[in-house]
């Protein structure tokens, strides 16, 4: 019996002694291999980046600048057949490695060119075969490989990915919509909004915030297209669009929000509406929201008074103070805080709370006043 | 008589080599779900950009809560570091849990604080709050410094929580640094996904970088043997335990030195428990134990590579004292929450999490200690077969060098945070030594943490902290 367990114990020792070796060895073959990789990408960089500097800086004659779009072409890939013809030899691994550095470079320059040096760079990608090799990779069965396709599609400004790209909005990954996102926006601009908004499906608040990012940067041109994202049945786009209007400040955009803030809508959309009609400070939504501070919903009322305290109408105190008297107490809070930012009139409220008769109310009117004043006084 | 205990040895030793093993299968199960999971976070952070959480308006607004008590020596230049955290809007507010030391006088003089009139509404019940302050400095304007009366760090916590304005906080201790951009990586899961509850970043050893302005410049070994075999054990613990449980979402443990929380989900929750010196562990089963019997659906995730540096114990006293703790507090989580254990209702939390804690984390000290006890009843008796024994020996050691070789290589593949060859070296070397001696003092500092649960012990023990621009030893 013993040497039965003698053996298993034998066994198992010879098992993991094999494992730890194994994990050992692979640990230092990594480290070797990271290590001549970084040396082989260092020398393929500096190779690179002077045949690139070649390419992308040289001079191009007046003549083929102002000539047919071909000849321009042409004389592109003049420029470009040292790298052609290099990129030719080697092994297949040490190709791919060549062909990884190349784009690393050129990305690099991406970052500042302009003008003709731009679009030559972008010719680049397409006559090296890249464009279309992101294209193919946008069906791989992996989503990193799509996800990392998509990305350099955008980076590219390659157009004849654009297809490939709206249809990746729908991707089941969301690592692959959201690049694609990105990417379609780096090529046609606020225009991508409508295609992005109309076919994204429960826009997520990071989504959201990447392409809060991106639409910032066009700010009045993408107005319209927000505008027209309003009526889409998408919730998450609705939102979206939403927070967005409220950003830019676009104060015509007070009309349609002030219908989603009315109600009839999912609760947390109706929320946002309420609080983009402060945000845009428009008088406007005064009244509806004069409506809203009596709503049943305790959020909505709070909500309501936030944004009129944003909006600063004086004519709000009576209503504001009416929840002061009746709310609980993170009501009372919002309501107090409210009423110290509606003008003199809501100050006085608030100081006569501070020298009232009623402890809770004297607390939180100190507490608001010692919050709303800036650090420092 | 004889014959009997010879029988009990026996028994025993066949259950010893079960028991071994299931916890190695278990253990490496543990190691490739890791792997895998490392792996899909490294694709998604290289296509990550956080440059839009930082531009964005909709980003979430976070507290950051940082109990402190008798932290003086360290407390001014962690809270600088807190200031300097590269996140949109944040506030950061310091508990001082009625500290015997000048801690709350130094914050005061050093932040120039004023006293202000903050209405303080009890949400979750705590020890009452004896004065709230904010600096007169425009420079310090995010800070606010809670003073309250002695309840220990979950209580600390819970008055924190009362008094966080906003939708996430995150839960710290005043005592460590979190890397700059720590705060962005962790928010993310709850963005990306509304279901996440609770986010845990990793820990690792400050003993031996090098640290100026409150931030790690460099990292290093220290000189000393205890900080740098506890490296590898966070190693094991962080990137192959906790990544591993998370693919399954049965995370159990996030770490008090930093995680992020709902804040609504944990005051539906009811906070942390000031009962448990385990408060962490306790709200994680807690807020797990919650969701799957109101069948709500949720997720809890451990992001690897937001940083949180911590000083580690580099005396055995010290270091005897914090594992006894996290060992009476795994006693009082599955004390608490014994209801979880192997049932199937509450998925695999039920199935897997709690027994590995249950069977592996809490009873595997005891086993082992009673496992060293037999070979010596077993020699003192003459009947000890000193080939078997040698041989069990070797295999144990190498298994505990597999899983350390396998989370230094996890570590090396995904963050590489230790360029120099060098320390991979030693970190593979204390993989190896750290079973001749640290592992068995281990074992017997968890053994007699049941003797002191038993007696009802509920303190934390003291950790002697030094300031971190001071603790310089390192191996260059």
């Amino acid at each position: 019996m013993k040497s039965i367990e003698f053996l298993l114990l034998f066994a198992l020792t010879t098992a993991v002694t094999i494992v730890v070796v194994l994990l050992a060895v692979s640990l230092v073959i990594r480290k070797a291999v990271a290590v001549a990789r970084t040396l082989v990408r260092g020398k393929l960089y500096d190779i690179y980046t002077e045949a690139a500097a070649k390419v992308l800086l040289s001079e191009i004659p007046s003549e083929v600048l102002s000539g047919k779009p071909s000849e321009l072409f042409a004389y592109y890939d003049l420029l470009l057949q040292p790298i052609r013809s290099d990129l030719l030899e080697d092994s297949k691994a040490f190709l791919n490695q060549k062909r990884a550095t190349l784009k690393g470079v050129l990305l690099d320059f991406s970052q500042d060119l302009s003008g003709e040096a731009r679009e030559r760079l972008t010719y680049c990608y397409y006559a090296l075969g890249f464009v279309d090799e992101e294209i193919r990779r946008m069906r791989d069965r992996r989503w990193w490989v799509r996800a990392n396709a998509a990305r350099a599609l955008g980076r590219y400004r390659a157009r004849r990915g654009m297809f490939v790209l709206t249809d990746a909005l729908e991707d089941k990954r969301e690592e692959v919509r959201s690049q694609a996102m990105k990417s379609l926006i780096a090529l046609a601009g606020p225009e991508a909004l409508r295609d992005i908004l109309q076919r994204s499906k429960g826009i997520s608040r990071w989504h959201a915030i990447e392409l809060s990012a991106e639409v910032a940067k066009f700010k009045a041109e993408s107005v319209p297209l927000l505008l027209e994202a309003l009526s889409y049945s998408e919730p998450s786009a609705v939102e979206f669009a939403i927070e967005m209007l409220a950003e830019v400040g676009f104060v015509d955009a007070v009309e349609p929000i002030r219908k989603i803030a009315r109600g009839g809508v999912p609760a947390n959309l109706q929320l946002t509406a309420i609080e983009a009609l402060g945000r845009l400070g428009d008088t406007r939504g005064e009244l509806l929201l004069l409506q809203l501070t009596l709503d049943p919903n305790v959020h909505i009322r709070m909500k309501a008074m936030d944004a009129l305290a944003r909006i600063g109408t004086p004519g709000a105190a009576e209503f504001v103070l009416e929840r002061v008297a009746a709310g609980e107490l993170p009501e009372k809070i919002v309501a107090v805080r409210a009423l110290n930012r509606l003008g003199e009139r809501g100050r006085r409220i608030v100081r006569d709370l501070l020298n009232g008769s009623v402890p809770q109310l004297r607390s939180v009117a100190a507490h608001v006043i010692d919050f709303a004043a800036p650090v420092g006084t | 008589m004889t014959g009997m205990l010879d029988f009990i040895l026996d028994v025993y030793f066949y259950w010893v080599i079960i028991y071994f093993i299931g916890v190695n299968i278990t253990y490496s199960i543990l190691l490739v779900f890791s792997y895998r999971e490392i792996a899909t976070y490294m694709r998604r952070q290289a296509l990550g950009d956080f440059r839009a959480l930082l531009q964005s308006e909709l980003t979430p607004s976070v507290s950051l809560l940082a109990p402190a008590f008798n932290e003086e020596a360290t407390i001014v230049e962690s809270i600088k570091s807190l200031l300097k955290l590269n996140y949109g809007k944040y506030e950061v507010v310091v508990i001082n849990d009625g500290s015997t030391d000048k801690t709350l006088e130094t914050m005061i003089g050093e932040f120039d604080l004023r006293e202000v009139r903050q209405l303080y509404i009890p949400t979750l019940s705590a020890r009452p709050v004896r004065c709230i302050y904010r600096s007169s400095s425009p420079e310090y304007g995010n800070l606010l410094i809670v003073d309250k009366e002695n309840g220990g760090k979950a209580d600390a916590l819970n008055v924190g929580i009362n008094v966080s304005s906003y939708e996430f906080f995150c839960a710290i201790d005043a005592d460590s640094l979190l890397e700059e951009d720590a705060l962005q990586r962790v928010v993310k899961p709850f963005l990306e996904d509304e279901r996440v509850i609770a986010t845990g970043g990793i820990v690792r050893i400050a003993n031996g970088c090098e640290i100026v302005n409150g931030r790690v410049v460099s990292v290093g070994l220290s000189r000393k043997l205890l900080p740098v075999f506890q490296v590898v054990e966070y190693f094991r613990a962080f990137l192959s335990g906790r990544m591993g449980w998370q693919s399954s979402n049965a995370l159990l443990i996030i770490s008090g030195a930093f995680g992020m929380f709902r804040r609504r989900a944990v005051v539906e929750a009811g906070g942390y428990n000031p009962a448990t010196v385990g408060e962490d562990m306790e709200l994680v089963a807690r807020l797990h134990r919650l969701h799957l019997e109101r069948k709500i659906p949720y997720r809890i995730v451990f992001v690897p590579d937001p940083v949180c540096w911590t000083q580690a114990p580099e005396t055995l006293n010290v270091l005897s004292a914090q594992r006894n703790r996290w060992h009476r507090g795994l006693m009082d989580v599955m004390k608490m929450h014994g209801v979880m254990l192997m049932n199937r209702r509450y998925g695999p939390v039920g199935r897997w999490a709690m027994p590995y804690f249950f069977f592996v984390e809490l009873l595997g000290p005891v086993f082992e200690f009673f496992g060293y006890a037999s070979i010596l009843v077993l020699a003192i008796r003459g009947s000890l077969d000193l080939q078997m024994v040698i041989l069990f020996f070797i295999v144990s050691l190498l298994y505990g060098v597999m899983f350390s070789v396998g989370a230094v290589l996890l570590e090396e593949l995904s963050f590489s945070r230790y360029p120099n060859p060098k320390h991979l070296a030693l970190l593979l070397a204390m993989g190896v030594l750290e079973n001749f001696g640290y592992r068995q003092m281990t074992v017997w500092w968890r053994v007699r943490s049941f003797y002191d649960y038993a007696r009802r012990k509920k303190d934390w023990g003291t950790m002697t902290r030094t300031e971190f621009a001071k603790a310089k030893s390192r191996i260059d």
